[in-house]
């Protein structure tokens, strides 16, 4: 038995008021005028019976209830295996609900959730990555005493989830991932063009040469590149340098270098290399350095196109006219390339990544049964215990005489073997 | 005597007739039915009977008359009468006031008895007196014969409460002093609270006169009925004392019986005519008892 409020127990002092009461209201013997007590006197002393309590099964049943209210106070639990066992398997959800989910799918979902498990807290609808780390703090305490599991509800995408977000839960946390559709989908509108991403730096003169490119690239309809695309020209055919390092911090190389490559790699490129070399005013020159690529040379060898990143987007320097076919099917290129990564690197689950990132909480290590758990079952002891007293004194006085009596009779036996 | 056919009277219904002589007539007359001899019957100036002469009778009871005309000796038998004084000693102390469950007090029966002898014995012409002892108080009449006085007797009778201290020594001493020189004592009393009753009782018998003892009892007294945890308070000191009467029963009875026995059995050493006379018997059945224990005793001459 475990005890919520042990401290209770000292209420137990109170089992002295139905004693006091029990002796306090014993019933005074009649008065009887005698001719002579001397008989009397010879006969026996002094009933010790008067001394004594009166009515022991209602004084048994006081201090019975007296006793019960204590437990009860106490907030007791009984311990046993099979309670202890339930208690290891009750399940508390941690529910993180995304913004911009479908209201009324995920508000299903959520009680869904809730009802299944013993108890739960629910984050949200708010941005993952904003109440991830405290739902995870959350977890990490609560794991050791209550199986926990962490509920993620969100659209499925990489951009508001990333995988290495789940590896950050602890082993003793269930991970649980639910994907729901958003509210509603976006447009390409909405996420912006290439043409948005592009920054033309044009050599002076050529002013005029920005507005068609740019509408040009507003007829491709391709999505706006994470990373931005800077695009400049060779002043007096020569390339201008790229910066000799990378600058700290930058977390694009990978998709800068895959861009490149991709743009090196495309035919169209090359074949517009080829056709723009003829346009070339100048040799192109330039050295080349670490990190940047030639994407495009001319049938002599003539580096026409280099790439690289310079931290803040993928340059491509042109050798070319400003004007030259390279130019134009190397930003086609570029934006081809940069979408086809976005949409790779900030896709959507897949459903065998859900599945796999799922995993069942842990049992607890050990759960003792906290206290208290019984203190209803206790109460409801007390009320019947009252009932029960009520019973007793509302029996006729003839019942309550009898059994008066009986016991009486024991006592007097009892008193009759002592004097004996 | 047919005492089984014989329809007792019951002591509370006797108890609540107000006239003490009619009383006393039923009781007398009840305890009459079949009786040929009075319990006082003894040598008197009244002839009663004559009977065949036994060796050791007194020669000068011999009727010559009689042994000249038939040559057969027969001594004359005499009915005693105020030459044998009656005196009746009531206790009136304050125990006697106790009743039992039917509601008679045992200085009712005591009155009662008193009444029914005094009756008895004025109409066979014997002298009676009374003599009502307390430790205050208390009245006395003198034995005298005749109606007047029975009616006086029983006015001091019916308005003889129980009301005074114990006193038996004293009251059985001024009663005897009364008889003069030799008579019946007749002793009215539950014999509570006297350590001395029996050195007086034997200086009575000393005297030479009779002494009967009618032991007035109530049945409560003889076993405790069981009530329980009882307060009992002594009508007479007035002390308490808190028992458990089933705890206490057995013995107490045991402690009665053996005081009765004690009384019972002085009574017969000393010659005393001892008579049971509890508040629950008809009185009329005490007074029939008391007449056959007596009849051997008064039938032959003195």
């Amino acid at each position: 038995m475990t005890w919520a409020w042990p401290w209770a127990w000292a209420l137990t002092v109170a089992a002295i008021l139905p004693l006091v009461a029990h002796l306090w209201s014993r019933r005074r013997p009649a008065a009887i005028l005698f001719p002579t007590l001397r008989f009397l006197r010879a006969a026996s002393p002094i009933s010790r019976r008067l001394h004594r309590v009166q009515a022991w099964p209602l004084l048994l049943l006081r201090l019975l209830i007296v006793a019960a209210v204590c437990a009860a106070a106490a907030g007791p639990t009984l311990e046993v295996s099979w309670r202890q066992a339930a208690w290891r398997e009750r399940l508390h959800r941690i529910i993180l609900v995304d913004v911009g989910l479908a209201a009324n799918e995920t508000a299903t979902v959520v009680a869904q959730l809730q009802r299944s498990a013993s108890s739960s807290t629910v984050h949200g609808p708010a941005a993952i990555a904003e109440v991830l780390a405290a739902a995870i703090a959350q977890a990490s305490t609560i794991a050791p005493q209550v199986r926990t599991e962490l509920v993620l509800v969100w659209d499925g995408s990489r951009a508001s989830l990333a995988a290495g977000d789940v590896d950050d839960v602890p082993a003793n946390v269930g991970v649980q991932l639910v994907v729901q559709d958003r509210a509603a989908t976006p447009t390409a509108s909405d996420e912006g063009t290439l043409a948005a991403a592009l920054r033309i730096e044009l050599p002076p003169g050529e002013k005029d040469l920005e507005g068609r490119l740019r509408a040009s690239a507003e007829t491709l309809r391709l999505p706006a590149p994470a990373v931005p695309v800077t695009v400049r020209w060779a002043e007096a055919g020569q390339l201008p340098s790229p910066p000799d390092r990378q600058p700290r911090g930058v977390a694009l190389p990978g998709v800068v270098v895959r861009a490149l490559e991709d743009i090196a790699a495309d035919p169209r490129v090359r074949d517009a290399a080829e056709r723009s070399a003829r346009a070339v005013a100048g040799s192109a020159g330039g050295t080349a350095s670490a990190g940047s690529m030639v994407l495009a040379r001319a049938s002599d060898g003539t580096p026409l196109l280099r790439g690289f990143g310079d931290g803040r987007s993928l340059v491509l320097d042109f050798a070319t006219a400003p004007g030259a076919p390279l130019t134009w099917w190397a930003l086609v290129s570029a934006g081809e390339s940069l979408a086809r990564l976005d949409a790779a690197a900030l896709g959507r689950w897949s459903a065998s990544e859900v599945t796999a990132a799922r995993r069942s909480a842990p049992l607890p290590p050990a759960a003792s049964l906290p206290g208290g758990l019984d203190t209803r079952a206790a109460w409801a002891v007390v009320l019947a215990l009252l009932a029960l007293e009520q019973f007793w004194r509302g029996r006729p006085a003839g019942a309550r005489g009898a059994a008066g009596s009986q016991q009486q009779g024991t006592s007097d036996v009892a008193e009759n073997s002592d004097a004996a | 005597m047919s005492g089984s056919s014989q329809v007792s009277l019951d002591p509370a219904l006797l108890a609540r007739i107000a006239d003490l002589e009619l009383a006393a007539r039923l009781i007398v007359e009840g305890a009459r039915l079949g009786a040929h001899r009075s319990p006082f019957t003894g040598t008197g100036a009244e002839f009663q009977q004559m009977r065949p002469y036994l060796p050791g009778d007194d020669l000068k009871y011999l009727d010559w008359k009689h042994y000249a005309r038939t040559d057969r000796l027969f001594t004359r038998m005499y009915r005693e009468t105020t030459e044998w004084p009656v005196m009746l000693a009531l206790d009136r102390s304050r125990s006697m006031a106790f009743a039992g469950d039917h509601g008679v007090t045992k200085i009712q029966t005591a009155s009662l008895l008193a009444a029914a002898l005094t009756y008895l014995l004025v109409q066979q012409g014997e002298a009676v007196g009374l003599v009502t002892h307390g430790r205050v108080g208390g009245d006395a009449l003198p034995a005298r014969t005749g109606r007047p006085h029975l009616v006086r007797m029983l006015g001091v009778l019916s308005k003889t409460v129980a009301d005074g201290g114990t006193d038996l020594a004293g009251g059985i001493g001024r009663a005897a002093a009364r008889l003069g020189r030799r008579g019946c004592l007749v002793l009215l009393s539950d014999l509570h609270g006297t350590d001395d009753l029996h050195a007086v009782l034997r200086q009575v018998r000393r005297m030479g006169h009779e002494v009967v003892l009618f032991h007035v009892l109530a049945p409560e007294e003889r076993s405790l009925p069981a009530r329980g945890d009882v307060q009992f308070v002594d009508l007479e000191s007035g002390e308490q004392l808190v028992a458990s009467t089933a705890a206490i029963r057995d013995a107490y009875a045991a402690r009665v019986d053996e005081f009765i026995a004690a009384q019972r059995a002085f009574a017969t050493a000393e010659g005393i005519t001892y008579v049971d006379a509890g508040t629950a018997r008809p009185i009329d059945l005490v007074l029939r008892a008391f007449m056959q224990q007596r009849a051997p005793q008064a039938g032959g001459p003195r």
